[in-house]
């Protein structure tokens, strides 16, 4: 199958006051039209730095990245992030303007389509009775989801989630794990997903790339089968074989 | 009727009220010159009398029309300092040091100079007026533009944003409250800046505003006339920060949820 991402022997630096400092190291890999690609590690191995390079906010010292064959330059509304970050969302802004304004700009819609666009995915995350209100009216959980709706209405390539549950209480994030995986069965947008949690990364990904630290480079990449289930001996089974391959030397 | 009393507002205005009483009384039962400090009814009564003649509303206006020149020249000037300051690192030192420089000095000060280059006209008031607003408002305006969270801007970016529409569609309206709160506050200087600036001009020139509808009446012994000039000034700056800066701050900053925390 041909590759909709294609990352090949990126390493990205940062300047710092006494030179640089390698992040990510020499990182290649592929991610299918359609996958769920999820990227793991512990803190500070790279993994933001390296999606911020696939949403094209920095550019790698060395490598390539190619979406479709077309190398990333900058970034645009075909690689759309959904950050940690609450404050993602426009505060001036409704529900209903967050989810309007990017396809205005982005896809320039007419408002009527816009606004029509945006309602359908404001009912596929449940926030219909709260398009008119302000993001600091909203909980955390619903905050996350208006991202989300913003960004799967921009119709992008590809969906870049940078660790957005992680700042969720424990059974909020489990009903957007879910949520996650039902919005995937229904619009099969590629996901390149972000986490530090075992369980989070073999719930939702059909592959695994875990990285090692100190620069950040590729330890393995990992089949995942278990993929969608939350039970079961091949979920357990698989969390286990990551925690070793996480602890692993 | 009780309910009534427990709004502030109320309560403020009883207060209003009763200085006024206690002002009458004392102008009355006291051996008070009129000339020197008329009774309220008399001002009232004369402040009422030039409204409707248009006198007093047509002083007002003159200072407010200066005014409003010397807010939107000086905004104008103010966002394209914040501008140079937010995209070079030489800006925003050149920005710094004019502030520190010039904030402390009151803008009044600078009238003689205005006086000698502009001459007796509105452009001295206006280049004072300028002076009074550009300065906190490029720093207010400043903290607000740097203060957006970089998510914000990549969020912005990520919907293909950039240049000058990264700044009207993210960093504008991100930074809004701190530009309010820089209009707030170039609005208090400049209205206190203009009043005194008009009783020097007025002497002069015929341009002047309350400043100069104040002196002039003091020259010729109205004193219920002063009294109603300054009671203007009072009530125009009340109306300013307490209705429509409350009023914009309802329907943007409150409403929003975002405040600018100094
Ligand atoms: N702007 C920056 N300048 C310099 N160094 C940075 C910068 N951003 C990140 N780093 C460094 O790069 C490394 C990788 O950071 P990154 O944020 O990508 O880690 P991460 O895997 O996402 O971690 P976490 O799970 O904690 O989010 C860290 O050591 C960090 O200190
Ligand atoms: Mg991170």
């Amino acid at each position: 199958m041909a590759e909709l991402l294609s990352v090949r022997s990126v390493t990205i630096s940062y300047p710092t006051e006494t030179g640089t400092f390698t992040a990510v190291k020499e990182v290649s890999f592929g991610v299918a039209p359609g996958e769920k690609f999820v990227l793991l590690g512990p803190s500070g191995c790279g993994k933001s730095t390296l999606l911020k390079s696939v949403a094209g906010f920095i550019a790698p010292s060395a490598g390539s990245i190619e979406l479709e064959g077309r190398s990333i330059t900058r970034p645009g509304p075909d690689r759309v992030v959904i950050f940690q970050e609450f404050d993602q969302l426009l505060p001036w802004k409704t529900v209903l303007g967050n989810v309007t304004y990017p396809l205005r700009i982005a896809r320039r819609m007419a408002d009527g389509a816009a606004r029509e666009e945006a309602m359908r995915f404001i009912r596929m995350v449940g926030l219909e009775q709260f398009r008119d209100s302000y993001p600091h009216q909203l909980s955390g959980g619903m905050k996350q989801r208006v991202a989300i709706a913003r960004s799967l209405a921009l119709d992008p390539r590809m969906l870049l989630m940078d660790e957005p549950f992680a700042s969720l209480d424990a059974l909020t994030r489990r009903k957007m794990q879910e949520e996650l995986l039902g919005i995937w069965e229904a619009t099969r947008k590629t996901i390149l997903f972000v986490t530090h949690s075992i369980q989070e990364a073999v719930l939702l990904g059909d592959r695994i790339l875990v990285l090692s630290p100190g620069p950040g480079r590729v330890k393995r990449v990992l089949g995942n089968p278990a993929a969608g289930r939350r039970d079961g001996p091949e979920f357990l089974r698989a969390q286990e074989e990551v925690q070793a391959l996480l602890e692993a030397p | 009727m009780k309910k009534l009393l427990h709004r502030p507002l109320v309560r403020k205005g009883g207060i209003v009220l009763a200085l006024l009483i206690m002002w009458e009384a004392w102008t009355r039962l006291g051996d008070v010159n009129p000339l020197l400090f008329p009774s309220a009814s008399q001002v009232l009564a004369s402040m009422i009398r030039s409204t409707a003649s248009g006198e007093l509303p047509g002083y007002a206006w003159q200072s407010l029309k200066v005014l409003l020149m010397g807010m939107a020249i000086g905004s104008v000037g103010a966002l394209v300092l914040t501008t140079v300051a937010v995209s070079t690192r030489l800006g925003a030192e050149i920005l710094e040091t004019l502030t520190a420089m010039f904030n402390p000095l009151p803008a009044i000060a600078l009238l003689p100079l205005a006086l000698l280059w502009f001459g007796l006209g509105v452009n001295s008031l206006i280049f004072v007026i300028i002076h009074s607003v550009l300065w906190p408002m490029a720093l207010n305006t400043y903290t607000g533009f740097v203060t957006v969270p970089p998510t914000l801007k990549r969020v912005g970016q990520n919907f293909g944003l950039c240049g000058w529409r990264l700044v009207t569609g993210i960093l504008l309206p991100a930074a809004f409250p701190y530009i309010l709160s820089g209009l707030k506050i170039g609005w208090a200087f400049a209205w206190r800046t203009i009043i005194a600036a008009e009783l020097v001009f007025g002497v002069a020139a015929r341009q002047g505003g309350l400043g100069w509808f104040i002196y002039q009446n003091r020259f010729d012994l109205n004193t219920d006339l002063v009294f109603a000039g300054l009671l203007t000034v009072i009530l125009i700056g009340l109306v300013v920060e307490n209705l429509i800066f409350k009023w914009v701050e309802r329907k943007t900053v409150l409403r929003w949820g975002m405040s600018a925390a100094h």
